[in-house]
């Protein structure tokens, strides 16, 4: 029997990053700001949904797609109560949100009546950076009970983001959490990233990241 | 575990090409996997013969060549290759860097079995 040997070269992740393309063209034309937000699980994404919904409406009108890996829509309705349009992705297991699946929700979406759609990924501070899914900015959500050496353990997410939180500033007197350290981590594997440490429960230092949300929004209707 | 969706994804290019070239099998499958991205060779081959099972490539071997991750130092500008764990310029020790290459992950051939092409004589009157 023949055997032949076929130079491939093609991308593994190049089907998902056509669909990303046109989840992007899709947002674009509608003149929706789209965010994503990945993390580690409990460092504060839903709760930075909630305040972040509570802080823009009804000014602004925000939709929210929630990954999760269960069919648990905990997160998707916590985000539906503070006033978003939300909808619930259940991954079945995958460890993050894929271009596909934000497709998928976005036809159920009415874009139009939108002005914000914001993407919280699986908490997963690995996987989720490794697939684009068509938004405009991605935000990591760091918060200081998971220490301030993670900028160097987890390199490639902290690298590749636009923005950057962290959450649970309130509890900086209770933890040994070094900020410099932090910080210095972030600038180093990015430099010039946007950098907004707040405390979603105590409110402290919302208004800058409310700032880039809107400054965001207006970019997109222009 | 993301590997699973990854595993996938390099099943559904190499089979979409096995099935154009009118492959009935695929041998071997050779993936090229950058040094800076996070994918796991075992796990990739634990994953395999699950999304592989019932497919052209069922049975098939994956096999895994390394490329080269390589930094640029934004501090003293050294250029410098690195494995996935160690991110630190050897010049100045500053981690404030450039991936330039070791992000890519491409499935680079296949090797396919071919039906036997059946050969008609044409018969000229």
């Amino acid at each position: 029997m023949p055997v032949k040997t076929v130079q491939v070269t093609e991308k593994i992740l190049a089907s998902n990053a056509s669909v990303a393309a046109a989840n992007r063209a899709k947002l674009d034309a509608a003149g929706v700001f789209a965010i994503n937000l990945i993390s580690s699980p409990g460092s504060g994404k839903t709760s930075l949904v909630e305040a972040t919904v509570a802080a823009l409406t009804p000014g602004f009108r925000i939709g929210m797609i929630n990954g999760d890996t269960s069919p648990a829509a905990l997160d998707a309705e916590r985000g539906a109560r503070a006033g978003a349009t939300a909808i619930h992705v259940n991954t079945a297991g995958k460890c993050h949100l894929e271009a596909n699946m934000i497709g998928l929700a976005l036809e159920s979406l009415d874009l139009g009546a939108l002005d914000l759609l914001i993407v919280e990924n699986v908490g997963n501070l690995v996987c989720p950076s490794h697939w684009a899914l068509g938004t405009h900015a991605t935000a990591l959500i760091a918060s200081t009970p998971e220490g301030s050496d993670k900028p160097f353990k987890y390199p490639a997410s902290y690298r590749g983001v636009d923005v950057l939180v962290l959450n649970k500033i309130d509890l900086l007197p209770y933890l040994d959490f070094d900020l410099a350290l932090f910080m210095r981590g972030v600038r180093e594997l990015n430099p010039g990233v946007s950098a907004f440490p707040l405390s979603c429960r105590s409110g402290e230092g919302f208004e800058g990241w409310i700032e880039w949300i809107i400054s965001g929004i207006a970019r997109k209707r222009e | 575990m993301h590997e699973l969706s990854v595993a996938q994804s390099i099943l559904d290019i190499a089979v979409a090409r096995a099935r154009a070239e009118g492959a009935t099998r695929i041998r071997s499958i050779r993936v090229t996997v950058g040094a800076l991205t996070t994918y796991v060779d075992e796990s990739l081959r634990f994953y395999w013969d699950a999304v592989s099972e019932g497919t052209l490539a069922e049975g098939s071997a994956i096999e895994f060549a390394r490329a080269d991750g390589r930094l640029l130092c934004l501090g003293c500008r050294t250029e410098f290759a690195t494995n996935e764990v160690d991110l630190q310029c050897p010049e100045c020790g500053g981690l404030w860097t450039q991936p330039l290459a070791g992000n890519e992950c491409f499935v680079d051939s296949i090797v396919i079995d071919m039906a036997e092409i059946e050969r008609k004589e044409a018969v000229c009157r």
